[in-house]
């Protein structure tokens, strides 16, 4: 029996982290920048959270490649979902009125 | 690999009175039941993705009503949550951790903050919908938007409703307050399965401390209580994402400028 | 013990004087509780086919009520309102009671502990509460049939579902949210057992075909089907608290329902025949006596149909209002899935080639799959092309279609792995004739209700419609089908007796009536003990070791092994 027990200094740092990336996420969301980077920033940001959630807390950096490989597979499914789905409504409600809705590659 | 973790003859060597009679060995056992338990894990991802995509379709149809509204909740007591969230996944892994060392104490210390912590999101949560009800916020029950267009550039009227480029009939037939409520719809869709999933979770964490006080535990085995944290970290990423995708769209709108 | 002397010429090979174990999984424990809280896995399978062969003829019901209103052009037998519950209860009991669960739940239950070298699957109590909810959403189905059924198609298209449908449509919508969640149970248990619970020296490579179906299926599963079971949630949601989701006069989109339900929908058609196809390349390498041809090819393109079969969705969304380009791009990528399809086939093909083929009812079964699915394959490609499908969309074309795919295809693989590996779960033979009987009029029967509509579905008859009567010139074919249907029944009723005869008077089969390679074969008894194994086996050869036919003269017997030594021992497994 091999259980990797990590420090509780690491639990800390990573808990840290994710308090300061949550101050980054409220901070971005008050830069007046465009609302495709606004989306961009908010997922980019609790995408990296998640990545440090999913490694140190649920252990997954010190598990085997078959947990790995599922940690990232429903992750590597909602990307496929999401550029398949959005992809297709930009480009439908921009073909139908191109003058509510940006083009696919003018949203930033 | 577990194969190698197979002994000849099933029934001979570690005799554990936790391991099931389908499993060989508490190593097998173990990774068994953590690859079980994210293959639920990824089923959980998808079941919320589903919502997520909706909600970004929403989004980028109805952008200025779901700015708007986004602005009108509680970034104060959002921020509070995310925060409290957090710890409680922290305490959570640290249960974890005491479980691995088989410190019992600090099992059942860690476990009650994680659940602490969890009631108090859920009772933030509570007074947020109570809020909400109280303003008359809840979509297909009472809704009205008053505060409609409070940020200047986006008003209420035809120039708002997209007309089809060929035919100039209006395509989207939905008014800004309808728009509006499409986004407090999702709201209380998601962040209401998210609390579902924090109930149920409390649920399992009070079993699992009774279980702990009685010393069900040991550091050979510990399954539930790390599959238990696995599903609460869970609970804590879509937190993680919900957070931004509702609170914070494009904040700085709040701030007067645009 | 007396080495037969020409093998070749007999099939199956029933050892005679072989006699079924004194204790076996079926009469370890006796009652009705014993049934009910069971966690054996091979009890559980029994369950299971029980439950969903009494689906399959309540579906079977709802058809034989759609084909005889479809007899005469005029809508003069039941009403269009009745028409409508009655293709709904048709759908909906055949895809989320019968075909969903048919092969994983009953075969794949039973088989992939043993075929891997395992004792259980990994979480018993998990199979048994599946198995649970699955009973809980059939109950629920039964409730909402007797109360009056809905009218809204098994697909609960927005904003019909949501706004207009009257009957009982959030209870279907339970019952399928539960059907789904026994699904994935199932899914998830597969998958830790594959991964985890194989025998010493059964590497991924060593590993059944069935399995890798299996496996494939299963992450459908568990990636599909939550995003269903979600949409399916939001209808319900907005029905009843009218929340604006589906619904343009709440500020709905109608269109995002059909992205989110095929999304898992169109994966669902994977789950159903992948572990078919998983039958079909067990039972093609024993009746031929030959290795299978490109097990890597196989292994892998179910793996390739399981990803791509995500990426595909808009197919059945060409006309209902998404972009060009995901119009284009699932197009392209539907074209892409008739790759590993295809290699499945070829690879088969080339099994039997040169092989020593025998004709019996689970081979008949397995040719008529090959030449159904690729009727039904090949039609699916020409659906996929943009413009072919404007035409054919909603069309008896493409009803044709998909039962080429789900009955000719999924459910005939499910009879052939019924007829295959019946000996192996009740320890008994079928009659032989009565089998291959039954299998001919089902081939017939089959193409005889759906090739027609093939015809008439290009020459426009709308799906759906229960009263034609506007072209009467299609009542010819609608005859046809009408009468196909009724073989088609007769073919699917005759096991019910023959197999159940077969139970108390069949034939002893002995451990391999089939002379086949396999865990499940090799090292077990027919029916298999509580355990499955006595000893954990072990595995030192690849699938499928058929000797080929002009080598098989050191063929021996089954029964002259002996049972549960370990492989190695025996040194020929």
């Amino acid at each position: 029996m091999e259980h990797h027990v990590i420090p509780i200094k690491t639990y800390v740092i990573i808990l840290v982290a994710l308090l300061c990336l949550t101050a980054a996420t409220v901070t971005v969301s008050f830069m007046p920048i465009s609302p495709a980077l606004h989306m961009m920033g908010a997922i980019i940001i609790a995408a990296v959270k998640t990545s440090l959630v999913v490694l140190y807390f649920m252990h997954v950096k010190y598990n085997d490649h078959v947990i790995w490989a599922y940690a990232g597979l429903g992750f590597l499914f909602v990307i496929f979902f999401f550029i398949i789905l959005l992809g297709d409504y930009v480009a439908l409600l921009n073909s139908l009125s191109p003058s509510t809705y940006a083009e696919p590659f003018d949203l930033f | 690999m577990s194969v190698a973790g197979h002994a000849l003859d099933g029934h001979s060597g570690n005799h554990h009175p936790e391991i099931r009679h389908q499993f060989d060995d508490l190593t097998q056992q173990h990774e068994t039941y953590t690859l079980g338990m994210w293959a639920f894990v990824v089923q959980e991802i998808m079941f919320f993705s589903g919502m997520i995509m909706a909600y970004f379709v929403f989004r980028y149809k109805f952008f200025e009503a779901f700015v708007d509204a986004s602005n009108h909740l509680n970034i104060y007591m959002s921020t509070f949550n995310t925060v409290v969230l957090l710890g409680s996944s922290f305490t959570m892994a640290l249960a974890v951790r005491a479980a691995q060392l088989g410190q019992k104490d600090r099992l059942v210390q860690f476990m009650v903050a994680t659940l602490l912590l969890g009631g108090v999101f859920l009772g933030v949560k509570g007074y947020e919908y109570n809020d909400k009800y109280q303003n008359n916020l809840i979509p297909g029950y009472n809704f009205e938007w008053t505060t409609s267009s409070s940020f200047g550039t986006y008003s209420e009227g035809a120039d708002h409703v997209p007309l089809s480029a060929s035919s100039g009939a209006p395509i989207n037939y939905a008014d800004f307050e309808t728009q509006v409520s499409v986004f407090y719809g999702f709201y209380f869709i998601l962040t209401g399965f998210h609390a579902l999933h924090m109930v149920v979770g409390a649920g399992i964490i009070l079993v699992l401390m009774w279980l702990s006080w009685k010393d069900h535990f040991s550091p050979e085995y510990y399954v539930p209580i790390e599959m238990f944290g696995l599903y609460w970290h869970f609970v804590d990423i879509v937190w993680i994402f919900l957070f931004p995708l509702f609170y914070l769209i494009d904040r700085y709108h709040s701030l007067g400028g645009h | 013990m007396t080495v037969q002397t020409n093998p070749i010429d007999q099939m199956p090979r029933i050892v005679e004087g072989a006699t079924i174990p004194e204790k076996h999984y079926f009469n370890v424990e006796y009652g009705v509780l014993s049934w009910l809280l069971t966690k054996d896995h091979k009890r559980i399978a029994i369950l299971y086919l029980i439950s969903i062969s009494i689906f399959f003829f309540v579906g079977g019901l709802f058809a034989a009520l759609i084909r005889l209103e479809l007899l005469t052009p005029r809508g003069d037998l039941v009403s269009s309102e009745v028409y409508n519950r009655a293709f709904t209860a048709h759908g909906a009991v055949m895809i989320f009671l019968f075909l969903i669960p048919s092969i994983p739940a009953t075969f794949g239950n039973f088989l992939i502990p043993i075929m891997i070298g395992a004792r259980d699957l990994a979480f018993p109590r998990l199979n048994l509460v599946s198995w649970y909810i699955y009973s809980l959403s059939a109950t629920l189905f039964v409730t909402v049939v007797v109360l009056g059924g809905v009218d809204t198609g098994w697909t609960f298209y927005a904003p019909l579902s949501t706004s207009f449908a009257n009957g009982y449509v959030v209870l279907t919508i339970i019952a399928a949210f539960f059907a789904g969640f026994s699904s994935i149970f199932t899914g998830i248990n597969f998958i830790a057992t594959i991964h985890k619970m194989r025998a010493p020296g059964m590497t991924w490579f060593r590993l059944p075909l069935y399995v890798w179906g299996h496996y494939a299926a299963s992450l459908i599963m568990i990636i599909g089907t939550p995003v269903v079971a979600i949409a399916l949630v939001l209808v319900v949601i907005e029905r009843v608290f009218r929340v604006g989701i589906f619904d343009p006069a709440l500020g709905g989109d109608p269109v995002l329902f059909e992205h989110l339900f095929w999304f898992y929908s169109h994966p669902a058609v994977y789950v159903m025949i992948l572990p078919g196809m998983g039958v079909v390349s067990e039972i093609i390498t024993c009746f031929s006596r030959k290795r299978i041809f490109g097990y890597k090819f196989i292994a892998f393109s179910s793996m390739a149909i399981a990803l791509l079969g995500f990426l595909v969705w808009g197919h059945h969304m060409y006309v209902s209002g998404q972009s060009i380009y995901a119009g284009m791009l699932f197009s392209l990528i539907t074209y892409v899935v008739a790759i590993p399809s295809a290699i499945k086939v070829f690879n088969w093909t080339a099994t039997l080639y040169k092989g020593r083929i025998y004709m019996q009812t689970p081979m008949l079964y397995v040719m008529a799959f090959m030449g159904l699915f690729v009727i039904g394959g090949i039609t699916g490609v020409l659906l996929a092309s943009l413009a072919a499908d404007v035409h054919l969309h909603d069309t008896y074309f493409v009803v044709s279609h998909f039962h080429y795919v789900m009955v000719g295809s999924a459910t005939t693989a499910y009879m052939a792995a019924l007829h295959f590996w019946w000996p192996k779960i009740t320890g008994r033979m079928y009659s032989e004739m009565w089998g291959r009987i039954s299998a001919i009029m089902i081939f017939v029967g089959f193409n005889l209700t759906f090739f027609p509509q093939f015809v008439v579905g290009y020459l426009g008859m709308p799906r759906r419609y229960h009263d034609y009567s506007f072209a009467p010139e299609w009542q010819i074919w609608n005859v046809m089908s009408t009468m196909g249907s009724s073989v088609l029944a007769i073919g699917f009723l005759l096991p019910l007796f023959y197999l159940t005869y077969s139970l108390f008077y069949g034939k002893v089969a002995g451990p391999n009536p089939w002379g086949a390679k396999g865990l499940e074969w090799e090292e077990t008894t027919s029916p298999p003990s509580q355990f499955n194994f006595e000893k954990t086996p072990i595995v030192t050869q690849e699938a499928y070791d058929y000797k080929t036919p002009a080598r098989d003269v050191s063929y021996q017997t089954a029964s002259q092994k002996t049972i549960n030594t370990p492989a190695v021992e025996a040194g020929n497994i």
